[in-house]
């Protein structure tokens, strides 16, 4: 019961086969009756005046017009018009209140309430001549930015891999099991994957697989940063120690994710690319990184070849025991990534479904 | 002897310390694994995230996920790591000691179903050659019942493994089994 100060207390809409009963529509009638009209000055008033002297007029227009048509509150009417911000819809039957919401044309519709509704984070507006956006929440982030992709190639896409192995020709082949499509994951879920996309600049493919063991996606995300993002070892020394370890075992995708990574964190792009391409000397980047990258390419293929010369000759490029274990953390996370990103053949193709 | 001497567990933080010793007051021996990683603090905190939470969490039972952790492990020829979760099934999930052996040796267990012997048999491979799985493994494993997300979950099993392997086979902390507290490894 509005008088036309409220935009959104144009339109409601009475549902229910019980609706068109003579008790309902009689109790509507004696509940507007007993409405107290008058001053609105006066406390005891529940109706004031309406806005000017045409109002009277216009309002009795509108009620003749709708007895004519039958005073119908059919859904079927109710789309009839340039206007739709808002609706109420009063049901018993909260299936067929959802169901009548989605047929209107207007911007909100609320089942057993009012259409007079707002919160700051929920997406207000209206369909039609009644409105031209959404404000609200991340509703006016999407009505003031336009998204973008942006990309940054600092290196050839193509790695040449020292070992010809043929996971190099199944690069074209699609995963063995694919990523669930977006619609299927949950916001949490979802707001892991966009993170980390915002982070990288591009999505995980891994990830957008891992997605169907949420709890190993926490897990992976975890190990991630802790021992790629934290330690004694500099960051371009760690990611190309993991792109040179995937090279090792033939996983081009991570390989050159990770080689990305390297140079994106201050390693030489031809130092990293030579690293991957060909049997170029990693002492490249300095006598003390090369015996890591030597160290990294034999635990990466046969880690229980491990013998002592092999830590000796760490501690002789001047390493200690915590850079050789915090090394090894970097090589044991190349090879959870690389065990399951090559049992399933998971690339770039793996990227996650749109939602329909 | 390993590789590297372990470091002085009286000189490490509290955080670090409590990591191992949680783990030998819960299993009643001590893990020489979390002793090493005592030396990269965030190495140690990333193997709390990758053991318990994939683990205790899922549709694949524990029982089935330890079995599938022993066959990795033993599949990428790693003593320690199999002789640890050999010992899990053995203590906690009453298996006799023949079983896991046979487990072990690549065989089969006769309490598992259809189903649980073809993704042991697929994760075994998965964990000793990645790249030797094929679609038709996959197709096999979805005829006998296990849905993607089911798969995917045990390949994390041999992923964990070649993350727990590749640190204890490069230290050869095997080579410190011989110990009274390892008494009960096999």
């Amino acid at each position: 019961m509005r008088r036309g100060r409220l935009p959104p207390g144009v339109v409601n809409v009475i549902s229910s086969e019980r609706a068109q009963a003579p008790g309902v529509v009689e109790g509507l009638r004696t509940r507007a009756e007993a409405l107290q009209a008058g001053d609105p000055r006066d406390p005891r008033t529940q109706i004031g005046p309406l806005a000017d002297p045409a109002a009277p007029a216009r309002v009795r227009e509108l009620l003749e017009d709708t007895r004519n048509r039958g005073a119908s509150v059919a859904v079927g009417g109710t789309n009839d018009t340039t206007f739709g911000l808002s609706a109420g819809i009063l049901t018993s039957d909260y299936d067929q209140g959802l169901a009548i919401a989605a047929s209107l044309n207007t911007g909100m519709a609320h089942v057993n309430d009012q259409p007079v509704n707002d919160e700051p984070y929920v997406p207000f507006g209206g369909m039609g001549d009644s409105g031209y956006g959404r404000f609200g929440g991340t509703a006016s982030i999407h009505e003031f930015t336009e998204l973008r992709w942006t990309t940054v190639q600092r290196q050839p896409r193509e790695f040449h891999l020292r070992t010809a192995h043929p996971a190099r020709q199944r690069r074209q082949h699609m995963s063995y099991i694919t990523a669930p499509e977006a619609s299927q994951l949950t916001t949490g879920t979802r707001d892991q994957l966009e993170l980390f996309a915002a982070a990288h600049g591009h999505f995980s493919a891994l990830r957008a697989v891992v997605v169907r063991f949420p709890a190993a996606l926490g897990a992976l995300d975890n190990q991630y940063s802790l021992i790629m993002g934290r330690g004694r070892l500099d960051r371009w020394v760690r990611e190309a120690v993991f792109a040179a370890c995937s090279a090792e075992r033939g996983n081009a995708y991570l390989a050159g994710a990770m080689a990305a990574e390297a140079v994106r964190h201050g390693a030489d792009p031809d130092w990293v690319n030579g690293l991957l391409t060909q049997d170029s000397n990693p002492v490249g980047a300095g006598e003390a990184v090369g015996a890591l990258i030597k160290f990294a390419g034999k635990m990466a293929r046969e880690p229980y070849k491990s013998v002592e010369a092999d830590v000796s000759a760490l501690h002789a490029a001047g390493w200690a025991n915590e850079d050789l274990v915090e090394l090894l953390s970097v090589i044991s996370l190349s090879a959870y990534m690389d065990t399951l990103s090559l049992s399933l053949r998971i690339g770039p193709q793996a990227a996650p479904q749109p939602a329909n | 002897m390993a590789l590297i001497d372990y470091p002085d567990l009286d000189r490490i933080d509290a955080k670090n310390r409590e990591a191992i010793e949680r783990f030998a007051r819960e299993h009643g021996r001590p893990t020489l694994l979390r002793m090493m990683l005592a030396y990269s603090p965030p190495a140690q905190e990333a193997m709390n995230d990758l053991y318990h939470p994939v683990v205790q969490n899922g549709r694949l039972s524990r029982r089935l996920k330890e079995s599938l952790l022993v066959a990795s492990s033993e599949a990428r020829e790693c003593r320690y790591c199999a002789g640890g979760h050999s010992l899990f099934l053995v203590n906690e999930f009453g298996y006799d000691q023949d079983a896991v052996r046979q487990m072990r040796s690549g065989g089969e267990n006769d309490g598992w179903t259809a189903a649980e012997t073809a993704l042991v048999r697929v994760i075994r491979t998965a964990a000793s050659d990645p790249q030797s799985v094929t679609q038709e493994d996959i197709d096999g494993l979805r005829a006998t019942g296990w849905s993607d997300d089911e798969i995917v979950e045990g390949l994390i099993m041999a992923s964990h493994s070649a993350w727990t392997t590749t640190v204890a086979q490069a230290l050869r902390l095997e080579d410190d089994l011989g110990t009274p507290e390892f008494s009960g490894y096999f």
